[in-house]
């Protein structure tokens, strides 16, 4: 039985370990290294942290795990003792992450995943995940079966592909989320000296916009900014994380590695794959370029982590990439398309608030006419993503439809802002679900729902397709 | 095919364990008051019956009706309506005293699984069994180590023969 990599000691100390730790210091730098006098005065916090520390060294000790022939064994718990064996049959995708501080001390964070719900019940867990030594790693590398000696490179991203997927797929949410944290944690550490630069930095620009644009207010600035940053942070950590991406076909399993600073390596069971997704935006349609996601349990599930198989390229690179890596995810002909007048149910909610923020915006003058300029900046703010989505929704209706071949499914739709196509094997569906509202009803149309296996189903949502046709293709999914 | 069932030992051990629990509980409200009664006498000489006194033995009541009930009469009805039925094919559970529950998970469908041991597990019969499908678990719980141990191996035979990817 071997144990992982030391520095996993770190991972089992709890999360505000370092709060701690950094005035414990600061007081003893502050007594000029006087141990006496520094241990009377802070014993308390000494005996947690040490707790901590204990804590953490115990629970590294008592997770051991064995790289035997037929799948991992791994023994955990100090009083409660688990034991779990996870065959390599079961592994969906294994995962290897060197981040840039792990690198010199030769440790890798290795993750393992099935299509079963995880161990510890997240969500976004996964079945097993071990710190351990490299010379470890490679042991169980060596392990991972169905793999072909004569790895040949299929597909390797270039630059520009990067840069322009990376610029598609940032989210301004995600970006937001991390500035807020930096800034909680910060002022945990520095007080509210990281606020008071921020607010700092959004005068400095007002005033500087003030000059260009008349009637420029801070909120807005403060806003812009905060947007602006957010989405600039998320792409570079897009561009970051995924740069350097290549996959290879090795027998049965598909090597998928990218990463600057840390990088990751993956190795994806091909039999395990249970849907290809062929994601566009707007503009990414215009320029007739795609780019390939795929659902595979343990693939693209960590934070900030996008499952991409091929980043942004051309249509045609697409579909040969895809008949090399994955020859049973070839997309067919579009058969069955949505009911020709339906189309209500796909721009309502665009349509709503493309009117509804003018009457907003002119009912919130009315009442606070001294706020003008903020409800103008808002209104223009609100149009802008409201205008897109009716547009988006509009090319939806006429794009949207479900096609059927011998072995797969194919289906068009649009969920949020991205279109999606998808290619399931129709032996990775788990069950097609037909459903009808009082006005379908009325006009003879259904929803068609299509759950696709994996740890937890993935639900694909046609609207407005006719309820004969609907019919027709479950009875051809048997 | 072979039936297993929980343990009964684990049975034992829970009514034990709760019935001390409640005991240690019953003792510190007895303690609670008797400190209250220093610290207020002036409130609790008048009156022989203080309103944390009525509160105190309504709580105690409480405990020890869901103790009569729970451990001694919907547990062992619990304990006896539970089986695991493993055969080459399926793995089926039941349970469940009010309403009946089955389940049937296909043997083709699992892929790992875990087990979960307390301290003196040998004498207490707390070891768990979690088996791991496609898209969700079932537990079996309660067994005692030969069954757990007997029915992980089955299992760990069936994986095997299934063979690699």
């Amino acid at each position: 039985m071997s144990r992982q990599h030391k520095i996993a000691i770190l991972k089992y100390t709890t999360k505000n370990f370092w709060l701690l730790l950094i005035p414990l210091v600061r007081g003893l730098i502050a007594v000029g290294f006087d141990f006496y006098n520094w241990f009377q005065g802070a014993y308390l916090d000494i005996i947690v942290i040490t707790l901590i520390v204990g804590m953490a060294v115990a629970r590294w000790y008592f997770i051991t795990f064995e790289i035997g022939d037929e799948g991992i064994y791994v023994n955990s718990g100090v009083l409660v003792r688990k034991k779990c064996m996870l065959p390599y049959s079961a592994v969906s995708c294994a995962s290897a992450k060197r981040s840039m501080w792990l690198r010199p001390i030769k440790a890798v964070t290795f993750s393992i995943d099935s299509d079963s719900i995880p161990m510890a019940g997240k969500r976004s867990g996964v079945d097993l995940e071990l710190t351990v030594k490299l010379k470890d790693y490679i042991k169980i590398y060596n392990k991972i079966p169905n793999q072909s000696t004569n790895a040949k490179i299929t597909y390797r991203a270039s630059k520009s592909n990067l840069i322009f997927f990376s610029f598609v797929f940032s989210s301004t949410l995600s970006g937001v989320i991390f500035i807020s944290t930096f800034f909680i944690q910060g002022s945990k550490i520095l007080g509210n000296k990281l606020e008071e630069h921020f607010f700092n930095a959004v005068s400095g620009v007002t005033v500087a916009v003030q000059k260009i644009i008349d009637g420029v207010t801070p909120v807005s600035v403060a806003l812009t900014l905060i947007i602006v940053l957010g989405w600039g942070i998320s792409f570079i950590s897009n561009l970051l994380r995924h740069i350097n991406f290549s996959i290879q076909r090795c027998g049965g399993n598909i090597i998928v590695k990218n990463g600057f600073f840390s990088k990751w390596k993956y190795y994806i069971n091909i039999s395990k794959v249970n849907c290809a997704d062929l994601r566009q935006n707007l503009l990414m349609k215009i320029c007739r370029v795609m780019s390939v996601h795929v659902s595979c349990t343990g693939y693209g599930k960590s934070r900030n982590e996008i499952p991409v198989f091929v980043p942004v390229t051309t249509g045609r690179r697409v579909m040969s990439t895809m008949e090399m890596t994955l020859p049973n995810f070839t997309p067919c002909n579009i058969s069955v398309r949505p009911k020709r007048t339906y189309i209500l149910a796909y721009i309502w909610a665009p349509l709503t608030a493309v009117l509804a923020a003018p009457a907003a915006a002119v009912i919130a003058v009315y009442f606070f006419p001294l706020w003008q300029s903020i409800i103008k900046f808002l209104l223009v703010m609100a149009e802008i993503p409201a205008v897109y989505l009716l547009i988006v929704k509009i090319t939806a209706k006429f794009t949207s439809g479900i096609g059927l071949s011998d072995s797969a499914v194919t289906m068009k739709y649009c969920s949020g802002s991205q279109f999606h196509t998808v290619i399931i094997p129709k032996s990775r569906v788990v069950y097609v679900r037909l459903s009808r509202s009082i006005f379908q009803r009325f006009n003879g149309c259904c929803d068609v729902w299509v759950y696709s296996r994996g740890e937890r189903a993935a639900k694909h949502r046609i609207r407005g397709i006719r309820f004969d046709e609907a019919e027709k293709i479950v009875r051809n999914f048997a | 095919m072979k039936k297993y069932y929980m343990d009964r030992k684990s049975l034992n051990f829970l009514r034990v364990f709760t019935f001390l629990i409640i005991i240690c509980i019953i003792i510190g409200l007895k303690y609670l008051l008797y400190y209250l009664e220093g610290r207020y006498p002036e409130y609790f000489a008048p009156v022989k019956i203080t309103v944390p006194e009525i509160i105190v033995w309504i709580f105690v009541i409480l405990l020890v009706t869901a103790y009569v009930v729970f451990l001694m009469i919907i547990l062992p009805l619990w304990y006896r309506s539970v089986s695991y039925t493993i055969s080459a094919d399926e793995i089926v559970l039941r349970s469940g005293v009010f309403f009946k529950n089955t389940t049937y998970l296909k043997m083709s469908s699992v892929q790992y699984t875990a087990t979960v041991s307390m301290p003196f597990s040998t004498y207490t019969s707390f070891n768990f069994l979690l088996i791991n499908a496609y898209g969700g678990r079932v537990a079996m719980m309660f067994l005692s180590r030969s069954d757990m141990e007997e029915i992980h191996k089955k299992i760990q035979s069936y994986l095997r023969s299934r063979g690699g990817l």
